[in-house]
């Protein structure tokens, strides 16, 4: 979704597919944190306007991981 | 006609790459003036901000240790009072955050005590606004209109300084 905003549905979803792929993973079975933060790397490794949408898929992972974190040890 | 939203435009996040903006040493580059805006204006932090299409990525940071931004070294678009100048290209002042219609549930108000900003745009010579110079207190205050000069200032160094990046790429 967020690479189709910035890169419109088709070239979006091409460079998705991409990453998946560079990352050893099927587009539609991307289904955990841990996946998504190996398909961001791989969206990084082609640089560019990719790179910059990965460094945000990463920076909102580190932040539910922090916020979970925290409510841990509220609750 | 479809108008583009600044914040997904591909040239701008482009440019950003172009430019290395991401890259750790942007932090030694710009921190010296994140410090002097924090100062001068006696408020606890300051930041150099890269605003990306879904996240605020933090290139220099002047503050104490234990924040929330200094830790993630950015945070979600949709927290960040800096994404607003991407789309105004216009300063952008909260004197009391937890009234701001927009900001008063933001996590970084309602949870790290954030509660005046004052942010200007580091607008590139291509005209893309890539982020902002900012300060941020943990006590509402207002601001005046050179208090915001003097982050103008600020501002206009820090692209200065990125500008040179891009004529003289990030090894030199």
């Amino acid at each position: 979704m967020a690479l189709q905003r910035v890169f419109g549905a088709d070239r979006g979803a091409q460079l998705w597919a991409q990453a998946c792929r560079e990352a050893g993973l099927f587009p539609g079975h991307v289904r955990t944190t841990t996946l998504l933060d190996r398909v961001a790397k791989a969206l990084s490794a082609q640089g560019g306007a990719a790179a910059m949408v990965a460094r945000s898929v990463e920076i909102r992972l580190r932040t539910y991981a922090r916020l979970a974190a925290t409510a841990g040890r509220q609750g | 006609m479809t108008t583009v939203d600044p914040l997904y435009d591909e040239a701008r996040l482009q440019e950003i790459a172009d430019l290395d903006l991401l890259s750790p040493d942007v932090d030694a580059i710009l921190k010296d003036l994140a410090a002097e805006a924090a100062g001068r204006l006696g408020l606890p932090v300051s930041l150099i901000s890269v605003v990306l299409d879904e996240a605020l990525h933090v290139a220099a940071f002047q503050g104490p240790d234990g924040l929330w931004l200094n830790e993630t070294r950015g945070h979600p678009v949709e927290w960040s009072f800096c994404a607003t100048s991407v789309r105004t290209r216009e300063p952008f002042v909260v004197e009391n955050a937890p009234l701001h219609p927009e900001h008063g549930t933001n996590p970084l108000v309602t949870q790290d005590g954030v509660r005046c900003y004052a942010g200007v745009p580091l607008i590139s010579r291509l005209g893309h606004v890539l982020g902002n110079l900012c300060v941020v207190g943990l006590e509402e205050r207002e601001f005046s209109e050179d208090d915001v000069a003097l982050l103008r200032t600020l501002a206009d160094e820090a692209v200065r300084r990125i500008e040179l990046r891009r004529i003289a790429g990030p090894d030199s």
